[in-house]
């Protein structure tokens, strides 16, 4: 679900996901298979994702559980030499067969789209192409990749399966991430 | 003596460095994103061939090809009426993942390659 002014922003999550939760070491479904299935059912916005859908999920594709992600800001901002983008973004897992949540975490993200020129009329500029110009995918894969990192736990396929036990979440479920370019 | 143990030390260092990594995505997620985004021929090749890539160096290294992987190769296989070595993309999606075979025995039934 995108509640940012970012028409993009959907896509940049969607296709950045996967990577993110199946480095964890988790089974994701192929993303360009649901796809299709969700655009060609009319769900693929997740406002229509009912119980009755998600437990479809778990009889058809054995999925146990659904990653619902609500993008909350998606902001660039350029001021004189500094520049930066921030992503607010809410993640939740919800179990197929019970609809029931089972995790959820929240991050805000800032990328710094600085100007390492000491001269300041290139630092404006360059700082101010980099926010208007910049590919921001690799900047939200590492964002996602990151706060999976932080809050989930290892899933089976990862060598570390059973080792974090002892990793703390972050307080109130929620990190500050920030990322330098 | 101690310098046995230090040598132990080093090459045990050594060989977990030399790990291979759990997962190789390669830049296969960003031309996913820009295959979605531009929707022309180049961008979907270049996609295509990010999945080749991840295929060939998972391979090499001796580990999973990421999870889906295979299964969406299989589908840009679809698109270019190359239907059985689609099935037998789908074959190793299930080969590799258990999970996976629900899904695409569901795909295979959709696309008629069962």
């Amino acid at each position: 679900m995108n509640n940012s002014t970012a028409a993009d922003a959907k896509e940049y999550f969607a296709c950045s996901l996967a990577e993110a939760v199946g480095r964890k070491g988790y089974y994701v479904l192929p993303v360009e298979a649901m796809f299709g299935l969700l655009r060609d059912e009319g769900m693929y916005d997740s406002e229509n994702i009912s119980p009755i859908v998600l437990q479809n999920f778990n009889k058809h594709f054995g999925a146990d559980a659904a990653l619902f992600t609500t993008i909350e800001e998606w902001n660039k901002s350029w001021f004189l030499t500094t520049g930066s983008l921030t992503i607010k973004a809410k993640f939740e897992l919800v179990s197929t067969s019970t609809a029931e949540s089972i995790w959820d975490f929240s991050t805000r993200i800032t990328v710094n789209l600085d100007s390492e020129s000491k001269n300041v009329l290139v630092a404006m500029i360059e700082s101010a192409v980099k926010t208007a110009m910049e590919d921001y995918f690799p900047n939200c894969l590492q964002a996602n990749i990151s706060a999976m990192d932080r809050a989930l736990p290892y899933g089976k396929y990862h060598p570390q399966f059973n080792m974090d036990g002892s990793k703390m979440v972050p307080p109130n479920k929620f990190a500050d991430i920030e990322i330098e370019k | 003596m101690k310098k046995l143990v230090l040598m132990s030390a080093v090459l045990l260092l050594l060989a977990a460095c030399a790990q291979p990594p759990y997962i190789y995505y390669g830049n296969s997620s960003h031309s996913y994103y820009k295959a979605v985004k531009k929707q022309d021929e180049l961008s979907v090749a270049q996609y295509k061939a990010s999945l080749e890539t991840v295929f060939k160096r998972s391979d090499a290294m001796g580990i999973k090809v990421p999870p889906g992987l295979y299964c969406d190769y299989a589908l840009l296989l679809l698109k270019e009426n190359r239907n059985e070595e689609a099935k037998a993309y789908l074959e190793k999606e299930k080969r590799n993942w258990q999970e996976a075979n629900d899904m695409i025995n569901f795909l295979a039934k959709r696309y008629g390659l069962d």
